[in-house]
């Protein structure tokens, strides 16, 4: 895969203030690498482009109406 | 008498107190001699209020005795996860960051639990954070095998229930924090829908997927407890203004009627033989009980694993970034690079989670105008063994994370047991804010099986761990 190098990782967390070893950057990378692999095969066409078809909504702030028997809000 | 005390349900307990046939005082005092004897075996508390609980409840006494009675909860003893503030009580979060932090305040659901009378019995173990190790105060061990862990981060919460080291607790569930602790332990544990509960005086840790919710042995206790932890909260902007049910008032209702969907993706994949045997003997009993089975497609529910993971690191980073440039050293390694891994995430990334995440809901929002619940496997397997959880533990948030993710109401209950003695949880899934039709199916299951009534035989030495005892486990 190889999306994310060791390098990268040492020299971002450099950036951010983090203190971090070699061995945290080794466990975290190989994590880090199978989210971003994962996240990437994810329906892209649905997140990505000039109108991506679907924005995100806050849970707060959706409609309870698609559930036909959940009390309505703020009543 | 003592023993059994402190075994029974918050129900009965609370009739009993009603009535007054028994004293808050005798379910503290049954309660403290439990801890006294156990607590150094299972790290079931991290602080125990034995003092100010015996005065509470001779406070509760005397104002029942004079006919100041609150209500069903009134000199209950409750016990929270040591994440929730309590006023002049340390909360530690299992850190060594807040080893000595003590809140000027409680935390909301804290608070609305006292003022229905509830008697404080001490603060719960946990890890780190919710979410790392348990490197200072100990291992939460389970009572059904000593060996085994209780699963995280509600650990303490839900080993005392188990062992009758408390009547009634509290947990907070991240990515199944209430629901796998409840479901190695065998008890019940509630994670509501999001905004049900008010999280201020939560410590936070994934400010868009933390939930407060009720642990009890029983789904009327947790029904009961559920009802006075709800409520909007000015404290909180994302708690809800949604009207607060009766969560019990359909127990009499039974099943006929309501239909029950089965994920025919990923949920039942990989389950352990014996947590497959269990589900399908549960899914047959609800057939008995008047429930049709639907089966339901959730294609994209896998994609929820890794969605859920990227949202929760980067948003604990997020919450832990100064102390974590400050004051690295003092995390342990697990929590220090969890939260660290949140960093090297890109904001396009966080904003695709978060529309995945949309998308995810509105696939659970087409199912749930089919059905009235899902009902899943809580975790794939049963309890492991500690030396496992120390080493390299293996997901148990493969069914549970998604309903963080959502928001919708999930609990996780006991629908059986290994082979070894361990107990098994299955998951029902509602619809937003309709928690009172998972109780409803939740008790009228339980009150068909006797899982619940089940009890651990804990070794009457205390155990003293070791190494050999571990490595075996």
């Amino acid at each position: 895969m190889n999306l994310v190098s060791l390098d990268w990782l040492r020299a971002e967390a450099a950036a951010q203030g983090l203190a971090l070893t070699d061995q945290d950057l080794e466990a975290i990378r190989a994590d880090v690498e199978k989210n971003k692999a994962a996240l990437a095969t994810i329906r892209p066409d649905k997140t990505q482009g000039l109108e991506p078809p679907c924005q995100f909504v806050h849970p707060t702030r959706r409609p309870v109406a698609g559930h036909p028997r959940s009390p309505a809000r703020g009543a | 008498m003592s023993s059994d005390l402190a075994f029974r349900s918050v129900v009965e307990l609370s009739r009993l107190i009603g009535d007054r046939q028994i004293s808050p005082v005798d379910v503290v005092a049954a309660l403290l001699d439990a801890i006294d004897r156990w607590n150094s075996t299972l790290r079931s508390y991290i602080t125990v209020c034995a003092e100010s609980a015996l005065a509470d409840a001779r406070r509760a006494e005397r104002d029942i005795a004079a006919g100041d009675y609150r209500g069903p909860l009134h000199g209950i003893p409750v016990s929270h996860k040591d994440i929730s503030w309590t006023a002049g009580i340390r909360t530690t979060a299992h850190s060594k960051i807040l080893l000595d932090y003590v809140p000027d305040a409680d935390a909301t659901h804290v608070a609305r639990l006292q003022r229905a009378g509830m008697i404080l019995l001490g603060k719960t173990n946990t890890t780190e954070f919710a979410t790392g190790g348990m490197e200072i105060f100990g291992t939460t061990r389970n009572p059904w095998d000593l060996t085994s862990f209780t699963g995280a981060s509600s650990g303490g919460s839900a080993n005392a229930l188990a062992a009758g080291l408390a009547v009634a607790a509290t947990g907070s569930d991240t990515g199944g924090s209430i629901r796998i602790p409840s479901s190695f332990c065998g008890v019940v544990g509630v994670k509501p829908t999001f905004g049900r509960v008010s999280r201020h005086g939560l410590i936070a840790l994934s400010y868009t997927m933390d939930h407060v919710g009720p642990m009890a042995r029983t789904v009327a206790d947790c029904a009961l407890l559920l009802r006075q932890m709800a409520g909007y909260d000015p404290l909180d902007p994302s708690s809800s203004q949604v009207p607060i049910p009766d969560f019990a008032a359909g127990f009499d209702r039974g099943l006929a009627g309501t239909v029950l969907g089965v994920p025919e993706h990923h949920f039942y994949e990989n389950l352990d033989p014996e947590v497959d045997v269990a589900l399908r003997s549960a899914l047959q009993r609800f057939e008995h009980l008047g429930a049709r089975l639907e089966p339901v497609a959730v294609p994209h529910a896998g994609d929820m694993m890794p969605v859920g993971l990227i949202l929760s690191y980067v948003e604990s980073f997020s919450q832990h970034a100064e102390w974590l440039r400050a004051r690295a050293a003092e995390y342990g390694t697990r929590s220090r690079r969890r939260f660290c891994a949140g960093a090297f995430y890109t904001a396009a990334e966080y904003q695709q989670a978060m529309q995945l995440r949309t998308l995810w809901i509105q696939e659970l929002d087409d199912v749930f105008q089919r059905v009235d619940a899902l009902v899943t496997p809580t975790v794939p397997f049963p309890a492991f063994a500690i030396a496992v959880q120390e080493s390299g533990p293996p997901n148990t948030t493969w069914n549970t994370r998604h309903f963080n993710v959502s928001g919708h109401p999930a609990l996780s209950l006991p629908c059986g047991f290994s082979a070894a003695g361990l107990p098994i949880g299955m998951q029902l899934t509602g619809k937003w804010f309709d928690e009172p039709t998972l109780f409803r199916i939740a008790h009228a299951y339980e009150q068909s099986t006797r899982w619940h009534k089940q009890r651990p035989s804990l070794q009457e030495e205390p155990y003293e761990p070791s190494e050999s005892r571990l490595a075996a486990g």
